[in-house]
């Protein structure tokens, strides 16, 4: 087994070794300057510095060792995501027993999922959000189960389509949306349950539901 | 071009205010929803909402810096100068 790793470390280094000048033109020039956006997914995966550094840097040596697979020109950022995205559930496998999938929403169809709930964000005011700091919102996000995690930060936060996110974690685009509908849900729902800790109450929401409630009577 | 429904709680118009949100409709549908859209103050206040949330989002998470050293050590596992 000892030799075999060393077989495939050999091999690794020799792969490099022979990648061409235009090979590490398009390393450099397309696929480096997309380490800030990795990073920050990978620790929002990792919610560690040391573990992000270590899958950045195996992200891009897989890069570097693939890359006459890779188009220049196209979606380098992509490219690179789904390679994290795939490394991290091989380390995240290997700490880890839990299951990754979301088995349940798997089976349950997309409009059911989107329709059946809807946390409104307008429940707490607006200006109480704006004095949350950045540490709450990651806390918030990293709280969130890693299926949902992910989405929220390939689609919110890194601004990646349905398409690309649907290519990047290998799940169908009706999946990407259910999942992003139930992720942004039970955000808002840590976050109001946030402020609600910190002593706010929303009058508004509460007034809204006393007139629905009497419109109804 | 029907105002969805008049309710801005309703399931046609949370699914395509999302759409919208995510740049997944089309330029024919978007403009069909942002003509529904200015017949309905309810729906454009729901929309003006759940745009400050994405944009809260964005704004407060907290992003961390690449490390130098991070740069370095990828380049130079890959023998790449690192001068630049």
């Amino acid at each position: 087994m000892e030799n075999q790793d060393q077989y495939i470390e050999e091999k690794e280094e020799l792969q490099i070794a022979e990648a061409t000048p235009e090979q590490r033109r398009v390393f450099e020039e397309e696929l480096l300057p997309q380490i800030d956006a990795l990073y920050n997914f990978a620790f929002h995966l990792c919610y560690n510095e040391e573990d992000a550094n270590d899958l950045v840097q195996e992200t891009y040596l897989k890069a570097f060792r693939f890359i006459d697979k890779y188009i220049q020109g196209t979606n380098a950022k992509a490219w690179l995501f789904k390679i994290l995205k795939n490394a991290f559930i091989n380390q995240y496998r290997k700490k880890s027993k839990r299951p990754t999938k979301v088995d349940y929403e798997e089976i349950a169809s997309y409009h059911d999922n989107e329709d059946a709930s809807h946390v409104d964000f307008t429940d707490l005011r607006e200006e109480l959000f704006q004095q949350m700091m950045g540490d709450e919102v990651t806390i918030a996000i990293n709280a969130l189960p890693i299926d949902f995690r992910t989405v929220i930060l390939l689609c919110d936060i890194e601004g990646f389509t349905y398409e690309e996110i649907s290519k990047i974690i290998d799940i169908p685009i009706g999946t990407v949306r259910s999942r992003l509908h139930r992720a942004r849900n039970m955000l808002k729902e840590r976050l109001r349950e946030y402020a609600k800790r910190l002593g706010y109450e929303d009058v508004r929401g509460a007034k809204k539901k006393a007139k629905e409630k009497s419109k109804k009577q | 071009m029907k105002a969805f429904g008049n309710n801005q709680g309703s399931d046609d118009f949370r699914r395509r205010m999302t759409l919208y949100l995510d740049g997944a409709l089309t330029k024919q549908e978007e403009r069909e929803f942002l003509g529904g859209i200015r017949k309905s103050p309810e729906c454009l206040a729901q929309l003006q909402k759940e745009q400050s949330f994405r944009e809260f989002l964005k704004k407060k998470v907290s992003r961390k810096n690449v490390s130098p050293a991070l740069v370095k050590s990828i380049k130079s596992k890959l023998n790449i100068s690192t001068s630049s």
